[in-house]
């Protein structure tokens, strides 16, 4: 009904509308224009979609949506995950997995930055960790911290060069905008041939900059996930398939060794099949069997006390309704009789709505905890090359990024 | 209003002083006689009368900022939840409230919103002002950029090019637009 064309006819056929004059209604409408605290109000109940569009109504509306401020207002509402990057192993592309109802195009599908293409190596709150290297073993990676959302980056500084700590373990983001709006980027580094393992971190903060050491060092065993850290309760945690698991707190700078469930078997290897975090909460799977297809989600203590069973798991059903999660081996007690990777656990603000994708050979399947439903939510377009139909499984929980909408400042 | 109800549940304190009302004078002159707990809800009248002691029940207040249009809306509102807060005086029936704060402001235009928002804000109904806000966020989530200039009133002081250049940088923003 309305327009903007601003010709008599049109402003009249508003006018219509309204009981009130044609003066009046040009006022409230302005006067809750010019009011910043009545705007801030409306804009902070929309969508982040919304607010990027709407920084194209006016130089002044720009400037109170890109304000820190009302970004830090903004960041503070909780927030659900909209999507999945996927890190499609075949062919080095990422897809991206729609979790919301709004059909939308992925807002992200590459990204370079130093003139280089970027990799994703972790997301965190709605910000993500990029590397990308300028080609050679020789020369180390830059990172840059993204914010996929309103497309800002930073690219970081180059890590310092040292001399004794020479290997990269891992490189990991520490971002929790409930806590503060800066993040800090934390590296761990070994020697070269290290058989102590011995390590030590560098920080890098938004909020006072350069690389810096943490002090002392610690010991870790070298399979250690340093790659592959999780940041929850201000916290970032490593796993590792032998020896402790290890946690590391960036505000007191000390390593801790994290608690982890039993083994069966004392003297076996972990067998993670997922490790994340969402809501607030830090979810582990591993499967040991008998049977892949049953099996328990943890979730972590706030008190690192231990891991409690938050969910029960049947897949049979799933590998009913989809024969071909089923592989052709005869053993149907090898872990590996059922092709599935788990690729994100999904909190809900209510739990009954809590869901997990699992991916199964070319399709994502949305798992609910609570009433045992699924369905297929994604395709994925078929590869690209000849390989094995055993092992078409192209994603584990690895290669799956959580995109959390935010007007975070990078 | 019911009152039969209220004569009944407020016998003991204030069986002399019947139902006491309170009187507030729009910007065009018209006075509402309005129930004290009502009145009450609107902050800015239980700051007047708690901040003035030579106040009397005969006092008009004025409240030179609210149209007699905004004043039917915003005692139409806060006169449901007095009801609402007379009959279950520990929580509010969840339901009820949203279905009638849904029928309530199915009925109004965008115009009668607006003026409702600033109606709210000048009065300080904080309750009903959130409320308002995420109706008005709500009518313009999906809209153009040309249709929320014109429901605010907003002039595009953007260059042409200016105007491209955020487009273009947010391209998905601007997928699955409603129509005006």
């Amino acid at each position: 009904m309305l327009s903007t064309k601003r010709t008599k006819t049109n402003s009249n056929i508003v006018i219509t509308i309204s009981t009130s004059s044609n003066h009046q209604l040009s006022s409230s409408a302005e006067t809750i224009a010019n009011n910043d605290d009545l705007l801030t109000e409306i804009l902070l109940c929309q969508p982040i979609k919304s607010l990027l569009k709407f920084k194209s109504v006016s130089k002044h509306w720009l400037s109170l949506i890109t304000s820190p401020s009302f970004s830090l207002r903004r960041t503070a509402i909780p927030k659900s995950i909209s999507g999945l990057f996927v890190h499609r192993l075949s062919s080095q592309e990422y897809d991206f997995i729609n979790l919301t109802s709004d059909p939308s195009h992925p807002p992200f599908q590459s990204h370079t930055f130093l003139n280089n293409k970027a990799y994703m190596l972790q997301s965190c709150n709605g910000l993500m960790l990029l590397s990308s290297n300028s080609g050679g073993h020789e020369l180390p990676d830059n990172y840059c911290v993204y914010n996929p959302t309103t497309k800002q980056y930073t690219v970081l500084p180059p890590l310092p060069v040292n001399e004794v700590f020479k290997v990269i373990y891992g490189v990991n983001l520490a971002y929790d905008p409930s806590k503060s709006p800066h993040y800090k980027v934390i590296c761990v580094r070994t020697y070269e041939n290290s058989e102590e393992g011995v390590c030590q971190i560098e920080v890098y903060s938004s909020k006072t900059g350069p690389w810096r050491k943490s002090d002392g060092t610690f010991a870790a065993h070298y399979e250690t996930e340093f790659g592959l850290g999780m940041f929850w309760n201000g916290v970032l945690h490593w796993i590792s398939p032998w020896d402790s698991s290890l946690y590391f707190d960036a505000d007191e700078e000390k390593v801790h060794e994290m608690p982890m469930p039993d083994t069966l078997d004392g003297d076996v290897r972990r067998r993670f099949r997922y490790f994340g975090e969402c809501r607030g909460h830090l979810h582990l799977i591993e499967i040991y069997g008998p049977c892949a297809a049953l099996f328990n989600v943890y979730e972590m203590e706030r008190d690192y006390s231990g891991w409690m069973v938050k969910y029960q798991v049947d897949l049979l059903t799933v590998a009913a309704a989809f024969p071909e999660m089923v592989r052709s081996d005869p053993d149907t007690l090898d872990l590996h009789y059922y092709g599935f990777s788990i690729l994100s656990i999904v909190r809900e603000e209510n739990d009954e709505d809590s869901y997990f994708l699992v991916h199964i050979p070319n399709k994502a399947i949305r798992y609910n905890f609570k009433d045992k439903s699924f369905k297929k939510i994604h395709e994925f377009a078929p590869v690209g090359m000849e390989i094995k139909v055993e092992s078409i499984l192209e994603y584990r929980w690895c290669h799956a990024f959580q995109y959390v909408e935010t007007l975070a400042y990078v | 209003m019911s009152s039969s109800i209220a004569s009944s549940s407020s016998s003991s304190s204030s069986s002399s002083k019947k139902e006491k009302k309170i009187s507030l004078k729009t910007s065009d002159g018209e006075v509402f006689e309005v129930e004290e707990p009502v009145a009450m809800q609107l902050e800015i009248v239980r700051s007047f009368f708690a901040d003035n002691e030579d106040v009397t029940e005969q006092t008009v207040m004025p409240l030179p900022n609210v149209s007699t249009a905004a004043m039917h809306g915003i005692l139409e509102y806060c006169r449901a939840h007095e009801e609402f807060r007379r009959r279950m005086p520990e929580a509010a029936p969840e339901e009820e409230v949203r279905a009638f704060e849904a029928g309530y402001v199915d009925r109004k235009s965008n115009e009668e919103l607006k003026e409702m928002i600033l109606a709210a804000n000048y009065l300080n109904i904080s309750k009903l002002l959130d409320f308002l806000t995420g109706v008005a966020a709500k009518r313009i989530e999906n809209k153009s950029v040309e249709y929320v200039r014109a429901f605010f009133g907003v002039e595009n002081d953007f260059t042409p090019e200016e105007e491209a250049n955020l487009r273009r940088e947010y391209e998905w923003a601007f997928e699955g637009v409603d129509e005006d």
